[in-house]
């Protein structure tokens, strides 16, 4: 096994106890490897510390905007997140075949034909594990209310992640808690690049399932008119539908 | 957009905390100004500037959410001191040793008052790496980008595997060993990177 390989496996506790244990000793005695080790640690420290690297891209807009080159903030933003964010959502997102319907739709009808439910993909790893996995697993089996109790339970201490967030914005949808629902995709908006897209889609089908149409047609609009947003073709055949 | 003058220290903390886009625009136009003249009249740059003004207000902000920032001090104070206090570091290392300004000094000498001789240290080691990491980051291929940072998002290997068309969690992870690698050795290459470690 290459070194780079054992000291992830090290990291990330899959050497058994024989392993470590060797693995420990020789990270004593080689100064090289230890080092290596710690610069390992400290790289995972980083790629961990989303909220520091969202901030700074967060400031580097704001720099580009109000001390230097416009154009480098669009390619800091679209070259990396909004990528990032187009894929993801492409990639983790269950597509559904659409029939097109010839007759009116009701506003309900149009919403539960589309409304599906986001698929999040976590897999919740370290101290968190219990409540927020049964969460994720009571939204999965659309209990909503038991859902919210437990996203909102482990919001308590701490800032809920963005990923809750979306979901607990579609379980207060689904239970018509529509000003609560608004708030969580309002507070990911502008926030977080990866979940922005399911935000602005979710909140347009809030809008559309509470009746205010006004508001829905708008933000589907918007989508419509943008290429690279995961939900562009849908949206198109939403504002076919409301018309 | 319009700017407010008259931001508390409780408003701008609880801002900054929240990563509120006001108050972040606010920080940056009022006191981006101040750090920049004072890196580039200590032998630094515009992009010098830039990086340190950011990663002092990252480290302030990573304090507000730890809870172990207590301001005894108005923010722009602690901010600039911070600020003042990763270049003078980074100068040292740099073994430029002229810092002079009038102005600085005065933040200088207070600054001794305010952040201990550890937590400079530590802020300017974080500075160090937090620049190098991001920086060497975004040269690594896209793929590699997106793997890691859905690894980094709590993304299952499964979800993973699937998004990438792999057969199976085992090819999912050999490739985020592939990106890992990558990220290394282009760390490991980087001057920067030498010369920390031959300090």
């Amino acid at each position: 096994m290459k070194n780079s390989e054992k000291i992830e496996k090290y990291l990330e506790n899959e050497l058994n106890e024989t392993e470590r244990s060797d693995f420990e000793t020789e990270m004593r005695s080689e100064k090289k490897l230890s080092a290596e080790v710690n610069l390992h640690k400290k790289v995972e420290a980083f790629l961990s510390d989303r909220d520091s690297i969202l901030l700074n891209e967060k400031l580097n807009a704001i720099y580009d905007k109000e001390f230097g080159n416009k154009k480098s903030t669009l390619r800091i933003i679209s070259s990396n997140w909004a990528k990032i964010a187009a894929v993801l959502a492409i990639g983790l997102l269950i597509g559904g075949i659409i029939f097109w319907k010839t007759r009116s739709l009701s506003n309900a009808e149009i919403y539960s034909q589309y409304a599906q439910l986001y698929d999040i993909g976590i897999n919740v790893r370290g101290d968190s594990v219990s409540k927020l996995q049964t969460a994720y697993e009571k939204y999965d089996q659309r209990k909503f209310s038991e859902a919210i109790r437990l996203f909102e339970s482990d919001a308590s201490g701490n800032a809920l992640n963005y990923g809750s967030r979306l979901c607990l914005g579609i379980s207060y949808t689904e239970l018509n808690q529509f000003d609560k629902a608004e708030q969580c995709f309002k507070s990911i908006i502008g926030n977080e690049p990866i979940y922005e897209q399911q935000a602005y889609w979710y909140l347009a089908l809030m809008k559309l399932k509470a009746g205010q149409k006004a508001e829905a047609k708008q933000i589907f609009q918007k989508i419509s008119k943008n290429q690279n947003h995961y939900q562009h073709p849908k949206a198109i055949e939403i504002l076919k539908l409301m018309n | 957009m319009t700017i407010q003058n008259n931001y508390s220290t409780d408003k701008i903390v609880e801002g900054l905390s929240k990563q509120n886009p006001k108050i972040l625009t606010f920080i940056y136009k009022t006191y981006f100004p101040q750090v920049r003249h004072l890196v580039i009249f200590n032998n630094g740059s515009e992009s010098d500037a830039k990086d340190i003004f950011q990663t002092a207000l990252i480290a302030v902000y990573k304090s507000i959410i730890k809870g172990d920032l207590l301001l005894k001090v108005k923010f722009n104070t602690y901010l600039l001191s911070v600020a003042n206090n990763m270049w003078l570091k980074q100068l040292e290392r740099k073994k430029i040793i002229e810092f002079q300004s009038i102005d600085t000094m005065e933040i200088y000498q207070l600054e001794k008052f305010i952040i201990s001789e550890e937590k400079t240290e530590k802020d300017a080691e974080y500075l160090q790496d937090f620049q190098l990491y991001q920086r060497v980051f975004s040269t690594i291929g896209m793929d590699c980008q997106i793997l890691l940072r859905m690894f980094y998002d709590k993304i299952s290997m499964k979800k993973i595997a699937e998004y990438f068309g792999l057969k199976n969690m085992e090819q999912a992870k050999k490739k985020k060993h592939r990106c890992k690698e990558e990220l290394f050795e282009k760390i490991k290459k980087s001057p920067e990177y030498y010369n920390f470690e031959n300090e």
